[in-house]
């Protein structure tokens, strides 16, 4: 068990005609002892490069990766002391699961044949695999599978884990059920581990930080719900969240957005964090939006809008609104209201934004000039 | 009308539809022409060559009961065995350790061209594949000079020569068998590498995480896994990848069956006055009857499974082995 640092690390691809694609550029993130870290992104953002640079399956263009103090960065993977879990689990198909388990044991240390039957026998316990010990891989279900990678993982007792997106060859029930196993694990072994993928669900429920990268750059680090929060840039704030944040393109006029369709009142503080900017990205969450079904706008917040599609899912209804009455392909935004809430497509709503839910981007650089302001911090502090 | 195979209102014939009635005509039809030159080999070769002009080659030797078939008589095996049988012997020490050589440096070969990557391997890649193309004619010459006068493995084999069983002109044989394996590894590597580009490359990379070396890998992950790693993989990630047919004996023995005729006819063994003019064995068969089963091919023990391989390899195989 150790801290792990990233230290401006890069990674350039020479393609065979000369160009370089940067695929990780400049990357820096302390993880400290014990701790879950989630590299999240879409694809092709270079996460699994990263990854892969730290398990030493990649060379590292430039920067530093130290474990425990140890820079690594020219050590080949044996010497690392990492374990790795792929997203195909990598399994010997050859072996039985005893064997896969034993396989690093026998590989990378002096045990004894007995000691490392005892290791695989605890580890397989612990994974609730023990009645699987004789069996080939090709002969188990997915979710067996998965336990055994990471019950080679585990058995070698690592200084840090890598997990390759892990569950996502998972059906979504079992994903959930894995989801918190995982955590439970890390927890209980507080093993330092770096968790790679694109599933902004698991990124947000798994991790004790979140690190997303977009385009070989890291765009932020912190804690689930500080990404969510108060996101760097516009990026992060429409990656993270389910259904993505609604944003407006406005311009700016004193104290006044001035959209396309609508207009929107700044509070003094919101315009001091907007300053120079001419033009600004409003975002706000589905789930600050409030809808009355009755009644009209009367306030410079409250819109006159129509539900276009309602999307149920039972514990909540996600409405696509619009601001174009009787248009074809309306632009629509979302909201998120109760499950219980009787509403249909053609239905004319009030949608409120609430001043304290509006986050600000500056539209040419993307980054956050305001965020939400959170007058609830118990309530965020008991979460964590 | 209607019958238990057909369709209703159909014309049928003991039962059958007249469409199945035609199917079967048809294929025994095509079985028959098929089968009738192994028949007639089998035929000929139990006939009396005294009383065989005149007679079908095709029919059993039924004289006297039926006149113009010719005497039975087991006279041409025994010339055959006589003729051939210390050929077919230095055959099967040629070949086995020939094959299994080339089938193991051929797998090394692959394991080292497709699963580690070092820089320059593709050129290397493409000097194995340009040796599938040398016209052996074109090397025989001068192979026979560098065994006589560049090696002189004759003078360091011939102590040898006290051990049992070992004759003098072995050393001959260890010539070949050194030879065919040189010429059946590009066959092999290339054979192994389609199929070792199949496997998971994440598999590879566990195991050097799990701390194996490269010789490792090889002898405890590639070389113990063939087609049943395909098949695993492609049912947990890839679904694209099927079984391989591959296995490494019919690999090497399609590169030996390929290479055998010709340089046989011209080293220095026994049974060198018996064995194919006609060069390729493939072809054989059309051309004269009685050659086929005296040439090579037949030691090489083609197996059923190699034979889609052949195809490919070799341009064309025995009719009968498809």
């Amino acid at each position: 068990m150790a801290e792990l640092t990233l230290d401006g690390v890069t990674k350039v691809f020479t393609e065979d005609d000369g160009n370089e694609i940067v695929a990780v550029d400049e990357v820096s993130v302390d993880i400290e002892d014990g701790e879950f870290l989630v590299l999240v992104g879409p694809s092709g953002c270079g996460k699994s490069t990263t990854l892969r640079m730290v398990a030493g399956l990649e060379t590292v263009t430039r920067g530093e990766i130290s474990l425990a103090g140890r820079r690594i960065n020219d050590s080949p993977p044996a010497e690392r002391d990492i374990a790795m879990v792929f997203q195909s689990y990598a399994l010997y198909p050859h072996m039985t699961v005893a064997q896969n388990m034993s396989f690093g044991l026998e590989e990378s240390t002096e045990m004894g044949d007995d000691e490392i039957s005892e290791h695989v026998a605890d580890t397989a316990a612990m994974m609730g695999i023990e009645d699987l010990v004789d069996r080939k891989p090709a002969d188990l279900s997915g979710g067996q599978q998965q336990r055994v990678a990471l019950g080679r993982a585990i058995v070698r007792d690592p200084e840090a884990f890598l997990m390759d997106e892990p569950l996502s060859n998972l059906d979504a029930k079992l994903r959930a059920t894995m989801r918190t196993e995982l955590q439970r694990l890390q927890e209980e072994l507080g093993v330092t581990t770096i968790y790679v993928t694109h599933d902004q669900t698991e990124a947000m429920t798994m991790g004790d930080r979140i690190a997303i990268l977009d385009d070989g750059v890291l765009q932020q680090v912190g804690t689930p719900l500080e990404c969510y929060h108060t996101p760097n840039n516009l990026f992060v704030a429409g990656f993270i969240g389910d259904p993505s944040m609604n944003f407006f393109e406005m311009d700016v006029d004193g104290d006044l957005l001035v959209g396309d369709r609508f207009e929107y009142p700044l509070t003094s503080a919101q315009s001091e964090a907007v300053d120079e900017a001419r033009r600004v990205t409003l975002g706000i969450r589905p789930e600050d939006i409030e809808i009355e079904a009755d009644g009209s706008a009367d306030s410079p917040s409250e819109f006159d809008v129509a539900v276009d599609v309602v999307e149920p899912r039972g514990d909540e209804n996600t409405l696509h609104l619009t601001f174009d009455r009787g248009v074809d392909e309306p632009v629509t935004f979302t909201a998120t209201v109760s499950g219980l809430r009787q509403l249909q497509a053609g239905d004319s709503v009030v949608a409120t934004f609430p001043p304290e839910a509006i986050h600000l981007f500056d539209a040419d650089t993307e980054a956050a000039l305001h965020n939400r302001s959170l007058d609830v911090p118990e309530a965020t502090e008991q979460i964590v | 009308m209607s019958t238990e195979t057909g369709r209703v209102g159909e014309w049928s014939l003991f039962g059958h539809s007249l469409r199945r009635v035609v199917l079967y005509g048809i294929l025994a039809g095509m079985g028959v022409f098929y089968l009738i030159p192994i028949e007639t080999g089998i035929m000929t070769s139990i006939i009396n060559p005294a009383s065989y002009t005149g007679s079908f080659p095709y029919l059993p030797p039924l004289e006297p009961l039926v006149p113009g078939t010719g005497t039975f008589s087991l006279e041409p095996w025994q010339g055959a065995i006589d003729g051939l049988g210390q050929g077919l012997v230095n055959s099967v020490i040629l070949v086995v350790p020939a094959t299994i050589f080339s089938g193991l440096l051929g797998s090394m070969a692959a394991f080292g061209l497709t699963t580690i990557s070092w820089r320059g391997q593709i050129g290397i890649y493409i000097l194995f594949v340009a040796g599938i193309f040398i016209p052996y004619q074109a090397v025989l010459v001068p192979l026979t000079q560098f065994w006589y006068n560049v090696v002189p493995l004759q003078a360091v084999f011939e102590p040898l020569a006290v051990l049992p069983f070992v004759q003098e002109y072995h050393w001959k044989l260890v010539a070949l068998i050194i030879t065919h394996t040189a010429y059946g590894l590009p066959i092999c590597t290339l054979l192994f590498r389609a199929h070792y580009k199949k496997l998971s490359d994440e598999m590879v990379e566990a195991a050097q995480l799990d701390g194996a070396s490269v010789a490792t890998i090889y002898r405890r992950i590639i070389l113990r896994c063939r087609s049943r790693c395909s098949r695993s993989c492609s049912s947990t990630s890839s679904p694209r990848s099927g079984t391989t047919c591959c296995s490494r004996s019919p690999s090497s023995s399609s590169a030996m069956q390929r290479s055998s005729p010709r340089i046989w006819s011209v080293s220095a063994s026994p049974s060198r006055g018996r064995t194919s003019r006609c060069g390729w064995p493939p072809h054989c068969w059309l051309r004269c009857r009685r050659c086929w089963c005296t040439s090579s091919s037949a030691i090489s023990s083609p197996r059923g499974s190699l034979h889609s391989m052949t195809t490919d390899s070799t341009g064309g195989t025995h009719p009968w082995q498809n």
